[in-house]
């Protein structure tokens, strides 16, 4: 009887202890002073369209703290089993390329941000090119940081048993997004991309399907035809062509983009968008100062506005990346004086 | 008409002007001879063809078949001539088509016929050479044929379907003849030993004449033909098919009988056919980076590196540029192109980042339609003339015998176009954006039905080749796999890697969860190495192991594993078209 006894406290123990185990790993995952907590925005996307994250990073310790550099993206959706998305379309490669951006060290004490701002249908955050994520339904998102992550392992690997493939260093708290399904105008749009999707035997949509004639007017029926839908202003940068591939001359990209913003003056990406046009007056410049008939004047008026442009995000953008990128268009300008130079230089026509 | 004696030979010499020729070229004298011996029919043709260079002149002659056969076709022209001979014919009146084809004829066979007459005292006699009637058809059946301006093999007029003739010879027209189809064992390397009634494609009427595969008929009236037509599968590449016939009923009631004259088709086996654009990427070069209108001759680019300006006498580098609309849907242009005059560097600017060319574009060239896709401009690629030093080429010396052993030929595709593609030092976009954007514009076939594009490239990364998933378009990285292995191997690297990488458009290996690849260490032929799809190339210290230059490629084949058993059975199997 006694020996029965304690062999039943032992298993009693032994139960305890696993069970103690996987209620606390998550904790233990994410190591006592750093937080990391993920926030999806918006929390509710239309089918197809791909949420931006914001990662906030907590380094409660007293030391300084750097994140290791993959990110894995663990789904949970209501229906259907948990899966690692896929962040890239490459065949050998398809979860090892996501990384955090740098810097990734918080200091003692402190508290970090890392984005991946969604600003067109393609683009971050890449996990969005997983098919998976665009059907409609809801999903829980957590990320796992990793110092390495092999691909040939991650794939066979159920979700649920995804650390004994990788060694996860940290487990970001758990987001909930909504995908929800298109209708009215939005639904005949997104028409266009399930027949896309259908071509490449999926039952979804992914940004990965893009080329072919349904997207073609899928872009343009968007800016055309429905410029209040929330595509809309996500392919203001994507459209650039016509059906037989002309390109659209700047001028008529930046009628689009103003149709849009006009309809939209919320739009989620219109800093984007208004980084967009200020690089079509670019290009407009671009052709004034060019080819047989260049004009050196009108090429520099353009110039001089698209410069203007430039500054006013740099100064008043809320988004540090479209800042940077102003920054760096509007350097790149060429004073007055080189356009004149260029367009003088130019050797005559023959 | 003459009835002749089998006695004599007599001979009907016709001498005949070409009609309906090319408008301009000049007509030439061809000649068609018929004669018989007994019931043997026997002619000749001649003519007198010249060719241009890169074309053959052909003669072609067939009997009771009023079409071009494929024929003799030389480059060497001239006025040798072709002989046919038929023996066994039924009595009655026969046809002899002669053919002939020449730069006269514009390149298309110009065919002119005569007619000959085997009288009942020639009757054919039984003999070991002397079928009883002819059951012809071709040896290849294509489940598709998806490109508008190629051919069936020979005896093929529509997908999936092989024409039979039938044709009296010995026996009499007016003859009840059986005819049986049956599953012969497969002839693959992989899976053996085979066994008959192994198709993979039972469905429907697939296998059947007109639903049966066992058909009564009588033979046709001489000089003339019926035809039937054999379904064949429409994915099932590998499935194979034999037409026998005979004028013995057992053949159909009878599971002994055997038959020594039984006409027989052959074998007739399914084939799958893909064409295959190869592209390549420019070794040096730059993207241009504001738009290069037509009639300009500066151009704004990103690197200067690799551009050479003029010295003295010597000109600047030769230069060609590549253009593609952003998504594919549209020409691709370069230039020079044609019988245009050459693109050189006249100046360079490198504060500007700017080259003076040597004559004004003929057509405009674009920068990137966002600044965050470097990767949409059109290109700039110095050129010496010499592929090998101008080009990222891949090599598709394995994969074409690769497939063929799972019944699928690879086509190259026809086109004038060189497949240029922009230098790019090193693709990396975390996403494969730049990949599938890239494939996209540079494809030049994308979208179009089993059409699969292989693109050399320099780098990606540390793998040697990538494929996009769901894209008709691999890669093959000629930078990387050059500096992962010595010179002498890399060729061979090369052609493993794009084989591999071609493989993935097929989507194998589904069942793996491996993204493609598979977890087999053995191949079929040699299970001491690895499948040719095995996820990992390399050993612990990173080296690509031996066996992926060795000029070797196979695929497993394990009909133990539950989803994936073989490669090659996917493809053999895979739908069509592809993608």
């Amino acid at each position: 009887m006694r020996q029965r006894g304690k062999c039943v406290t032992e298993r009693g123990l032994r139960a305890l202890f696993l069970i103690a185990s996987l209620f606390c790993i998550p904790a233990f995952g994410n190591g006592p002073g750093v937080s990391v907590q993920l926030n999806v925005v918006p929390t509710h996307v239309l089918a197809g369209i791909r949420p931006s994250f914001r990662i906030d990073v907590e380094n409660r310790t007293d030391t300084d703290v750097t994140l290791p550099r993959k990110v894995l993206l663990l789904v949970t959706p209501s229906i259907g089993k948990p899966f690692i998305a896929e962040f890239s379309g490459s065949q050998e490669t398809p979860y090892s390329t996501a990384e955090l951006p740098v810097p990734r060290t918080i200091k003692a004490h402190s508290h970090g941000e890392f984005m991946f701002a969604a600003r067109t249908l393609d683009g971050p955050p890449g996990w969005f090119d997983d098919p998976r994520l665009n059907a409609p339904g809801t999903y829980r998102l957590q990320l796992l940081l990793a110092d390495s992550v092999v691909d040939s392992r991650v794939g066979p690997t159920p979700a649920f048993k995804i650390d004994t493939a990788v060694n996860i260093l940290h487990r970001s708290s758990e987001a909930v997004l909504t995908v929800e399904k298109p209708e009215g105008d939005d639904a005949k749009l997104w028409a266009y991309l399930l027949v896309l999707a259908q071509r490449h035997h999926s039952a979804t949509w992914s940004a990965r399907y893009r080329g072919g004639s349904e997207w073609e007017k899928f872009e343009a029926e968007a800016i055309a035809k429905y410029p209040a839908s929330p595509y809309a202003p996500l392919v203001v940068r994507a459209y650039s062509e016509r059906p037989g591939g002309d390109r659209l001359p700047p001028e008529e990209r930046l009628a689009n983009a103003r149709r849009v913003l006009q309809a939209q003056p919320d739009a989620p990406n219109r800093e984007d968008i208004q980084l967009f046009m200020a690089e079509m007056e670019v290009t407009s410049a671009e052709h004034a100062a060019s080819g047989p008939k260049a004009d050196a004047k009108r090429a520099v008026e353009l110039y001089d506005r698209a410069r203007a442009d430039f500054e006013a995000l740099e100064r008043s953008s809320s988004d540090p990346e479209i800042r940077a990128r102003s920054r760096e268009e509007r350097e790149l300008l060429p004073s007055a004086d080189d356009v004149r130079e260029l367009v003088t230089e130019r050797p005559p026509a023959s | 008409m003459l009835c002749l004696k089998s006695a004599k030979m007599a001979s009907l010499s016709v001498v005949i002007l070409a009609m309906c020729i090319a408008p301009g070229a000049q007509v030439s004298a061809q000649q068609l001879t018929v004669s018989n011996s007994g019931n043997t029919i026997n002619a000749t043709i001649s003519a007198s063809l010249t060719g241009t260079i890169g074309h053959s002149c052909c003669l072609s002659l067939s009997l009771d078949y009023p079409f071009p056969t494929g024929g003799a076709c030389t480059d060497a022209c001239g006025n040798a001539p072709l002989h046919g001979s038929w023996s066994c014919n039924a009595v009655g009146q026969h046809t002899v088509t002669g053919c002939w084809l020449g730069s006269e004829t514009n390149y298309q066979y110009t065919c002119t016929t005569q007619s000959i007459t085997i009288g009942p005292l020639d009757h054919a006699q039984p003999s070991p050479g002397c079928p009883l009637f002819d059951l012809t058809a071709g040896t290849k059946v294509l489940t598709h044929l998806y490109n508008p301006n190629d051919t069936y093999p020979n005896g093929q007029v529509q997908d999936a379907q092989m024409p039979l003739t039938i044709r009296a010879r010995r026996a009499d027209p007016g003859t009840t003849i059986y005819l049986q189809v049956t599953d012969p064992p497969d002839s693959s390397q992989y899976g053996g030993p085979h066994t008959p009634d192994d198709n993979v494609d039972v469905s429907g009427t697939v296998g059947t004449i007109a639903g049966s595969k066992q058909v009564t008929m009588t033979l046709p009236p001489s000089g003339q033909s019926t035809t039937l037509t054999l379904q064949a599968t429409d994915y099932a590449a590998g499935d194979n098919y034999r037409v026998k016939g005979s004028i013995d009923p057992q053949l159909l009631t009878n599971p002994s009988f055997q038959c020594s004259d039984c006409p027989d088709t052959g074998v007739i086996t399914a084939w799958k056919r893909v064409y295959l654009e190869t592209d390549k990427m420019f070794r040096k070069g730059t993207f241009v980076t504001q738009d290069a209108l037509a009639g300009d001759t500066q151009v704004h680019v990103a690197d200067l590196t690799n551009f050479v300006a003029p010295k003295g006498k010597t000109p600047g580098s030769s230069v060609v540029l590549v253009h593609a609309p952003t998504l594919g849907k549209g020409p691709v242009y370069y230039e020079p192109s044609g019988s245009e005059p050459p693109l050189t560097v006249a100046k360079i600017d490198k504060k500007k980042l700017l080259l003076t060319i040597s004559r004004p574009l003929a057509r405009t060239y674009h920068a990137t339609d966002d600044p965050t896709k470097p990767w949409r401009a059109d290109g700039v690629g110095v050129v010496s003339g010499i592929p090998s030093v101008d080009f990222f080429t891949p090599n598709t010396s394995l994969t074409t015998a690769l497939y063929a052993s799972s019944f699928i030929e690879i086509v190259p595709s026809s086109t004038s176009d060189p497949g240029y593609v922009p230098y790019s030092a090193n693709l990396t976009n975390p996403q494969a954006t730049d990949l599938i954007e890239a494939g996209w514009r540079w494809c030049r076939a994308y979208g179009q039905p089993n059409r699969l594009c292989v693109i050399g490239g320099a780098k990606s990364g540390t793998n040697p080749g990538v494929r996009v998933k769901g894209e008709p378009v691999s890669w093959t990285w000629v930078s990387q796999i050059e500096s992962l292995v010595a010179s002498s191997n890399a060729p061979t690297l090369n052609a493993e890697s794009t084989a591999h990488e071609f493989t993935h458009a097929w989507d194998v290996n589904q069942g793996f969860n491996m993204n493609g690849h598979c977890a087999e260490e053995a191949y079929y032929q040699n299970h001491n190495l690895f499948c040719l799809m095995h996820a990992d190339w390399s050993d612990m210290s990173g080296n690509v192991l031996p066996q992926f230059f060795d000029g070797v490629v196979g695929f497993h084949y394990d009909v133990g594993l539950l989803f994936t058993p073989s490669e090659y059975l996917e493809v053999r199997q895979h739908q069509e078209p592809l993608p």
